[in-house]
């Protein structure tokens, strides 16, 4: 074991109140980027996963749209009938509406399609709506199979559910079939928001557009951009904040440890092993803080009230980042270190 | 020589403004196996010349030998080697650790000059036995007492086989049961045939030490009669850092006290003293060098008293 290791982790455990309060200072922070990141990764990620389930290549939708998601804009049957797809089609329906399960209601995205075909999503339980009054939800609505719902006015049966089928930070996905959205939503009117296509088609009547998936997809991110901006500031601030933190500690130990230093120094020992002493406090608070916000964000992420998605590269770049905030934190009671003067050595007062 | 030479040493000191030598022209010298005690009163340059002596501090003029080196002719890096290798280290506050085991203390040095963990904990364990810690090995500083602190710390000081080991007020913070443990072995230690340089205003430490070098100016207080001094305009009385003997009282003209600046011309006025005033009595009276200097301004007649005559006759009468 090398000195610089028995004398920080000596020095650690000498102050274990103080370092154990400081690295769950820490643990807390970056429990709460980890938790900041899966968020973005969710607000990201979901409009793709959402489009991806309901199996089309391509969107046929009103030119001079951005997409299905963010406009209400319709096709006319003339249109709808012009398009030549080269395989599977399927027009769909795609509106906000308002859902109610048990006494809570909530903003939702209802989206229908005729059965069986491009447009609904597979149900991880359940069944797909074949029938007037039967929806399949998306499961983090909190309903369950057999419960009875309310959409805008009319009431329906969850006959299954599906999941990652939400959109705009946790709009629940709503399949019900074709007639009963146009009834509910549209008071019977036959609209249509889009075709679905497997495959480009072979062509299109004027004023409408051809977007592929992604694209559509895409359509869902404009609204969270400033969402996602505010987010990445709490970041970057949290990140401050644990700077701060190991900074504050690393250098009151310096303080501290100043004496020490000079005596260690008197005695030849070289700066740079004792800056190092320090240094590796520093990383060693930031790497247990990582660890134990690792296990707090497995715990928290579950009861969190949005979908948290926190991706794999989090759990070794969060680490990373730590340990560069903490050394660069760390830098000012380095700095000290390397001015302890070892005369200070010499004197009564201890 | 194998042991210790100083030659002329001086060392300067700046401050705000003024500058201090606590000693120059400094000569000593000691042999292995010799203890040697720097006797004198606070600011008198003890510690001073144990920093010259342990590398830490690079003197004005002069030079020091240790273990047959020039000390005084080192690049910083071959001080740090020096300080490692050939210096041993008592301080006055033990200066250990608070975070590490007496084993652990008296290991660390050694380790961070490169030994072995095994190696240093094994020397560490024989020097502490050697300092009559056997039991304590594993104890913290602040589960010993303060001589058993500096017991570990005089080990940490050996525990490297210096040439030279340096101990600053050994027993100043500690009772009288504990600095005659702590004095007792030094004493010890003097015969494993390497230099002891002990300072100290513990004058119980003397009988047991080879040489006494006396730091600071000695007290040699003026005795005799009154006597009366003339002063052209402009002449020096005195000048700060002077030995201080007499104590002047103003018969006639104004005097002059000022701090001389470093540079020309940067002289601190600190007060002009009219007839009848006298000045320069806390020097004698204490033993102190002069901390300031004295010029007449215009013709000046003085009474130049010793301390003790000035006490009696002046201020007594006052």
């Amino acid at each position: 074991m090398c000195p610089v290791w028995l004398l920080t982790v000596r020095d650690l455990n000498f102050r274990a109140v103080r370092f154990g309060v400081v690295t769950l200072g820490v643990a807390l922070v970056l429990t709460l980027l980890y938790l900041m990141t899966g968020l973005i990764e969710q607000f990201n990620k979901e409009p793709f996963l959402t489009t991806d389930q309901l199996g089309a290549s391509h969107w046929v939708i009103p030119e001079g749209v951005s997409g299905p998601y963010t406009s209400s804009s319709a096709l006319s049957a003339e249109q709808v009938a012009a398009i030549e797809p080269a395989g599977e089609s399927a027009e769909v329906v795609v509106a906000r509406g308002t859902l109610t399960v048990g006494d809570e209601a909530s903003e939702a995205i209802v989206i229908a399609a005729p059965s069986n075909g491009l447009g609904v999503p597979e149900p991880t339980e359940g069944s797909k709506p074949q029938a007037s009054g039967e929806v399949l939800l998306d499961a983090s609505s909190g309903a369950a199979v057999g419960d009875e719902v309310q959409i805008s006015d009319d009431t329906f049966t969850v006959v299954g559910l599906s999941s990652d089928t939400t959109v705009l930070a946790g709009l629940v996905g709503t399949f019900v079939t074709i007639e009963d959205a146009r009834t509910t939503v549209f008071g019977g009117v036959p609209v249509t928001s889009a075709v679905l296509l497997d495959g480009e088609p072979l062509s299109i009547p004027d004023q409408t557009q051809v977007i592929a998936t992604r694209e559509a997809a895409e359509d869902a991110l404009g609204p969270l951009e400033s969402a996602v901006a505010s987010i990445d500031l709490i970041r970057v601030l949290l990140w401050v904040v644990a700077a701060i933190i190991i900074g504050a500690v690393i250098y009151l130990s310096a303080l501290e440890r100043s004496r020490d230093f000079a005596v260690l120094k008197a005695m030849g020992a070289r700066n740079r092993q004792l800056s190092g002493s320090l240094a590796l406090q520093a990383v060693l608070v930031a790497l247990s803080g990582a660890a134990l916000a690792t296990v707090f964000q497995l715990l928290l992420v579950p009861v969190f009230p949005l979908t948290v998605r926190v991706p794999v590269s989090a759990y070794w770049t969060i680490p990373l980042v730590a340990v560069a905030v903490a050394l660069l934190a760390g830098w000012a009671g380095m700095r000290r270190v390397a001015k302890a003067d070892p005369a200070a050595a010499f004197g009564g007062a201890a | 020589m194998r042991g210790v030479e100083v030659r002329d040493l001086a060392v300067e000191y700046r401050r705000d403004g003024y500058s201090v030598r606590p000693f120059e022209g400094l000569s000593m010298s000691a042999a292995p196996g010799e203890l040697a005690v720097l006797l004198g009163p606070s600011g008198s340059g003890k510690t001073t010349l144990l920093s010259c002596l342990g590398g830490i501090l690079t003197p004005a003029d002069g030079t020091i030998t240790v273990g047959g080196e020039e000390v005084t002719a080192m690049s910083a890096a071959q001080l740090e080697v020096y300080r490692r290798d050939s210096v041993g280290f008592v301080f006055q506050a033990f200066n250990l650790i608070p975070s590490l085991s007496a084993q652990e203390n008296v290991a660390v040095p050694m380790m961070l000059a490169g030994t072995s963990r095994s190696d240093a904990m094994r020397r560490a364990a024989e020097v502490l036995e050697r300092v009559g810690l056997a039991d304590r090995l594993a104890n913290r500083p602040g589960q010993l007492s303060g001589g058993q602190q500096q017991r570990v710390a005089v080990a940490r000081g050996l525990a490297h086989d210096p040439v030279v080991l340096l101990a600053d007020e050994p027993t100043a913070n500690l009772d009288y049961v504990q600095a005659e443990g702590v004095i007792r072995l030094l004493r010890e230690l003097r015969d494993d045939g390497r230099v002891i340089i002990v300072s100290t205003h513990d004058a119980r430490l003397v009988p047991i030490s080879d040489q006494v070098i006396t730091m600071g100016a000695e007290v040699t207080s003026a005795e005799g009669p009154p006597q009366t001094v003339r002063y052209a305009p402009g002449e020096l009385i005195f000048a700060q850092g002077d030995h201080a003997d007499l104590v002047y009282v103003i018969e006639e003209g104004t005097v002059e006290i000022f701090r001389p600046g470093t540079e020309a011309g940067s002289d601190e006025r600190l007060a002009v003293l009219p007839t009848g005033q006298y000045f320069g009595e806390l020097g004698p009276l204490l033993g102190f060098p002069r901390s300031a200097s004295a010029r007449a301004q215009g013709d000046v007649t003085l009474r130049a008293y010793g301390p003790r005559e000035f006490r009696q006759s002046v201020l007594d009468d006052a």
